[in-house]
């Protein structure tokens, strides 16, 4: 399946870029954490775009649609 | 388990070695560690924390000085300080939650993470077992959850959460598969390699069942030989930043939101007048049930059956808590989503199959508890329900007024006659072996074990509706 691949190419590239653990009592799971930073990149770029979108926005004075506290992301349905 | 005296240390609190819950007079107190303590004197003086609990998000918790009685029997047992916090009416557990109420316990846990991470806190856990309910208002009861946030760190809960809220409410959403049997019979929640297996090829179109089940499942069995190969060094975790987490956060927060109930409008319709009497029958039955309701004031009432609450809403007149259990889903969702709307309900919906209740059950049997050890109501409602528990369930009617005595409750209770047309329709199918359910029995029964105080007649003899009281 193609998104799955696409899935494993990022996995494989946030590998690279670790640094060490530090966990609670409970286990977070070895293949939830990689989860959890595919969800996060696809979710950070969303937020970023969505801060500068609103950034510009507020700019030229304009309230933006259904403004709120839940800035979409992009990892939504 | 008992530790000195009147000091009760709760069963189901153990795993986070960093506190331990004691009950001493009517009153919940938490034992914290140093490092819990050092947490607990930051995160009380910050704004956002003090407004999540002067809204009732979070437990109202005080930290006791260290000469209160009951704060130095706790500090002996070796714990840095004691916290004090407000009493739950009575606890309750995700599987016996409506699909509405584990959605806005899932939000509410949401919206607690997101706050705490703008102010640089995170939860440590995502356990549905952290929030309970003061009527139908959710509230957070795991002080001790929260902690620094570690820049670089991720979200350690993610998965818990996933297993405790998401999973159940995208199988119950998507695919109308009842999550209660499974929250019930495995307390950690729906693992995602399990759940993967209930949903069809086609959900995987839906983004959310994409990402958190199926790859979340793959990407759990791609590392699951970390176990196998006896690795035992921690593998390098990915660096996430604080967008990340919170954008996450903020993406399940929207999903979950959406979340609903298949068909939601036929069953809200279906549930809108279902009841078998004539308006006559109907007010006297009413009545009858709010003259014995006003004689004091009560303060724990169960309304067992208790179908969409209509007498658990007169109850909730007279008495300081009402419990309102039903086996039927959607007449306790339809109840909660009334009671919502109140600013501040007293009436506490909860799903069981009543030949069923909640057992113990747990490490040791005691982690969680049964319904009678919860708290015992001063009255029990059983309203149209003793030909379900005869005749549907099979409960002999000697064992199940016995259970009912066990409360040592008073009871106001209604025996739908075999003639009413309700009975006749559970017997529709069966062979008649319920020779014995008769009035004359149900009272000889009765008057064993209880003292009957008042009676009517109601749909002109066919149900009869009593006032017992227990026999000393």
């Amino acid at each position: 399946m193609k998104q799955y691949r696409i899935a494993c190419l990022v996995v494989l590239f946030l590998l690279v870029f670790s640094v060490d653990s530090s966990y609670a009592y409970i286990d977070p799971g070895s293949g939830s954490i990689i989860m959890t930073a595919l969800l996060g990149i696809i979710a950070a770029a969303g937020y970023t775009i969505r801060m500068y979108v609103h950034k510009i926005k507020m700019f030229f004075g304009k309230k933006p649609d259904g403004e709120s506290d839940h800035q979409p992301g992009a990892n939504d349905e | 388990m008992n530790i000195c005296g009147e000091l009760e240390a709760d069963t189901g609190s153990f795993r986070d070695r960093n506190n331990r819950v004691y009950y001493a007079e009517r009153k919940v107190l938490r034992g914290v560690s140093e490092a819990a303590l050092k947490n607990w004197s930051k995160i009380s003086g910050q704004q956002f924390f003090k407004k999540m609990m002067e809204n009732g998000d979070l437990i109202p918790t005080k930290l006791l000085p260290a000469t209160d009685r009951n704060a130095l029997t706790i500090l002996k047992e070796g714990w840095a300080g004691v916290l004090q916090h407000q009493k739950i009416p009575f606890i309750s557990y995700p599987y016996e939650w409506t699909f509405g109420m584990l959605k806005d316990s899932a939000l509410l846990h949401l919206d607690i993470l997101e706050r705490s991470l703008k102010s640089g806190w995170i939860l440590k856990d995502a356990t549905a077992y952290n929030v309970q309910w003061i009527g139908t208002k959710p509230t957070f009861i795991d002080i001790i959850s929260f902690e620094p946030y570690k820049e670089g760190n991720p979200w350690g809960g993610y998965r818990q959460f996933c297993m405790m809220f998401l999973i159940p409410l995208l199988l119950k959403a998507y695919r109308d598969v009842d999550y209660i049997p499974l929250l019930r019979s495995d307390l950690e929640g729906i693992d995602p390699v399990q759940a993967v297996k209930i949903f069809p090829k086609s959900s995987l179109f839906r983004k959310a069942v994409f990402l958190h089940i199926f790859l979340h499942a793959k990407l759990q069995m791609a590392f699951s030989d970390d176990k196998a190969s006896k690795q035992t060094e921690p593998r390098k975790a990915i660096r996430h930043s604080k967008a990340m987490v919170l954008g996450t956060i903020q993406g399940l927060h929207r999903i979950v939101q959406r979340l609903d109930l298949q068909n939601k409008e036929t069953i809200w319709r279906n549930y809108a007048d279902c009841h078998s009497y004539d308006e006559d029958s109907y007010g006297q039955k009413q009545a009858f049930v709010r003259k014995h309701l006003q004689s004091t004031r009560w303060k724990l009432v169960w309304d067992i059956g208790c179908n969409t609450g209509t007498f658990s809403q007169i109850c909730s007149e007279f008495s300081d808590y009402v419990i309102s259990i039903d086996g039927d889903q959607y007449a306790i969702e339809a109840l909660y989503q009334k009671q919502k709307q109140k600013a501040k309900g007293n009436i506490l919906p909860l799903i069981m199959d009543l030949s069923n209740l909640s057992p113990n059950q747990g490490w040791l049997g005691q982690e969680r508890k049964d319904l009678e050890s919860r708290g015992q109501p001063e009255l029990l409602l059983c309203l149209a329900l003793i030909h379900h528990m005869v005749i549907s369930a099979n409960i002999p009617m000697r064992d199940y007024l016995g259970w009912i005595r066990q409360m040592n409750a008073a009871v106001i209770i209604e025996f739908v006659g075999p003639g009413d047309e309700m009975t006749k329709v559970l017997l529709k199918n069966k062979v008649n072996q319920y020779t014995d359910y008769t009035k004359e029995n149900f009272e000889q029964i009765a008057r064993e074990r209880f003292l009957m105080v008042d009676s009517c007649p109601l749909k002109g003899g066919d149900r009869e509706v009593y006032f017992l009281k227990p026999k000393s």
